[in-house]
């Protein structure tokens, strides 16, 4: 009898023993199953953003490139990647991951970098932004970015050679954070913008003998251009100015694209509407120039107006000028400027009686920065001071085939 | 009855007595460690979904399908301190540009529960309370790093130079066997949102 009871007793216990000891195990086995699906998870993820960055590195050496990879072992999963191109020269990266059975997905766009997008851009630096000084917009330069003190830099400010400090202490703010050894090439193609202009511009380009044509343009408020030029064999003899002309912009140039071939021009006005004005110098001694000699502005401010589409571009092989003018006052610049070998000046600025302001809405691109007033100690005295607003649409768009910098950039990631 | 008799009803009655105490205390070691175990698999699931949210969310942070709608990738994020923080996110990936926020709660509003530490993690989208998604964690913060890894002081009075976020969530079980409550803890050292470096 009692060994009977205590047989029950034992197989008893041991089945009660037996399925709690199941259920833990299950409970266990389950709770590793999570971070074992959330492990997979990840892989996945990091496969489909390791497919991403490989096809961007092949797009960023390969513009051309769009052949995408498929079914490739990575990281214990396989990864595919395809190209699709997309309106306004974007291209949209699909990636997918793939890691025990589960699928992750990565897109990615990207597009060429219009150098619009900087609100300083310098190949070198011959002057530094200073305590008190607020640099507006993306800035960049492949030389040191020299400082004097404290300046604000509010956008992402990469240089190529670091940061030189002028005085002791200096302590640049960089709101958009700062990054070093980063390399923009500044250089654009004047045949391309040429074959653009040609092909549905308008193309100032001299005759003969007469290769050099100096250009006079006044945009006007109602949409049109009035134009004028006139043509020579050197930078000091010219024909006669040709009778002015004026037409709507989108006639003269439907691409909004207005190239002088060895030549200069001298602008001002009011733009309604979008456009890029290109100077080339093509050997042509003193051509290549944008003269600016009084404001030349948005119809439609996008400051007061944020539907307003008005855009300037102007590209200079050689300079863009603000022409001397002791009587004119301050000065308006709404345009993205864009100078292959020197950059922005102001003609003769010790001249000038007295201090002005030059505002300037929109970047300029250079490859160097110059000076635009006289200074006694820390307050100009003469010339123009330095006032610059970014146009912060130029991060997203560009003015009419506004040189680009040759490289992509992201613009969306998601995953 | 003899003295043999009331001896073994004597020893019956101490053998019983531990057969049964030792039953009562195995009983109570099931209970005990069926709750504990089905409550490590709870808060274990939970923590995982939790963190699957929040690195989606953030992950995405600064995305939009129209990118022309966020150019400015130092405006994304509109709010940043240790236990709440506000940015721009295109949620239903359809080209609109919505207001995300992360916060975390009171631990009065989690008094339903018998643990005394958990609160309620909010995520609402475009200030719709309503619509609020939350989960119950006992921690939740949030530091905030620039492109160069130093850390930014919360709360960050410049959004534009976030670069990476650490994350620190815990999990607690809402119930207990005698309050010994399960626990699970997940941190993402450095989460960085591709958008944030976007242009």
């Amino acid at each position: 009898m009692f060994g009977k009871a205590s047989l029950i007793i034992v197989l008893g216990f041991s089945t009660i023993f037996f399925t709690l000891n199941s259920n833990y195990l299950r409970y266990t086995t389950d709770a590793t199953q999570g971070y074992t699906d959330y492990y997979s998870d990840i892989n996945a993820s990091n496969i489909a953003n390791s497919g991403a960055n490989i096809a961007c590195n092949y797009v960023f050496l390969n513009p051309s490139w769009n052949a995408g990879l498929s079914n490739i072992s990575y990281s214990g999963g396989t990864l595919n990647v395809t190209i699709t191109t997309l309106p306004k020269d974007r291209v949209k990266i699909t990636s997918i991951g793939v890691s025990f059975g589960i699928s992750k997905t990565v897109e990615v766009i990207i597009q060429p970098t219009s150098y619009s997008k900087f609100g300083n851009f310098y190949n070198k630096m011959s002057a530094a932004p200073a305590t008190g000084d607020t640099l507006d917009g993306p800035v960049h330069t492949n030389d040191f970015l020299i400082v004097h003190g404290n300046p604000v830099f509010l956008g992402k400010t990469p240089s190529k050679k670091g940061i030189k400090k002028l005085i002791n202490p200096s302590n640049p703010v960089f709101v958009g954070g700062y990054q070093s050894g980063v390399n923009v090439p500044h250089s654009y193609d004047p045949d391309y913008l040429k074959n653009i202009s040609l092909a549905g511009g308008k193309t100032f380009v001299g005759v003969g003998a007469k290769s050099f044509v100096d250009v006079d343009i006044t945009f006007n408020a109602d949409a049109t251009v009035t134009y004028k030029a006139r043509y020579g064999k050197n930078k000091t003899t010219w024909d006669a100015w040709s009778a002015p002309v004026t037409t709507p912009l989108n006639i003269l140039a439907p691409n909004g694209v207005i190239y002088i071939d060895k030549g200069n021009v001298t602008m001002r006005g009011t733009l309604s509407g979008q456009a890029t004005v290109v100077t080339s110098k093509r050997g042509g001694d003193g051509m290549g120039m944008i003269n600016i000699d009084n404001d030349i502005v948005y119809k439609n401010d996008p400051r007061s107006d944020p539907a307003s589409t008005d855009m300037l571009g102007l590209v200079s092989e050689q300079s863009v000028n603000v022409t001397y003018n002791a009587a004119r006052g301050n000065i308006n610049i709404h345009a993205s400027i864009y100078a292959q070998n020197e950059g922005l000046k102001i003609d003769r600025y010790g001249d000038y009686p007295t201090i002005k302001n030059m505002n300037i809405f929109g970047g300029i691109v250079a490859n160097d920065l110059y000076p635009t007033a006289v200074y006694s100690g820390l307050n100009p005295t003469k010339g123009y001071r330095f006032i610059h607003k970014y146009d912060k649409r130029f991060l997203s768009a560009a003015p009419p085939k506004f040189p680009t910098t040759g490289t992509y950039e992201v613009i969306s990631w998601l995953e | 009855m003899g003295t043999t008799t009331i001896l073994d009803i004597i020893g019956a009655m101490i053998i019983g007595g531990i057969l049964i105490t030792t039953l009562f205390r195995a009983n109570e070691n099931a209970i005990s460690n069926n709750y504990n175990f089905v409550y490590e698999l709870g808060t274990q699931y939970q923590l995982v979904s939790i963190a699957q949210q929040i690195e989606r969310d953030f992950k995405r942070l600064g995305y939009c399908a129209n990118p022309d709608l966020v150019p400015d990738p130092t405006t994304t994020i509109r709010l940043a301190d240790t236990s709440s923080i506000s940015f721009l996110l295109d949620f239903n990936l359809d080209g609109v540009v919505d207001s995300v926020r992360y916060f975390i709660g009171p631990k009065s509003e989690a008094s339903a529960t018998k643990n005394p530490n958990d609160r309620y993690l909010y995520r609402i989208i475009n200030g719709n309370s309503s619509g609020a998604l939350k989960f119950l964690v006992t921690t939740f913060r949030l530091n905030y790093f620039d492109a160069l890894g130093n850390p930014i002081a919360s709360p960050v009075a410049v959004r534009g130079t976030i670069a990476y976020m650490e994350i620190s969530v815990a999990v607690e079980s809402p119930d207990a066997f005698n309050l010994q409550f399960s626990t699970a803890f997940w941190r993402q050292l450095r989460l960085a949102s591709r958008n944030l470096s976007n242009r």
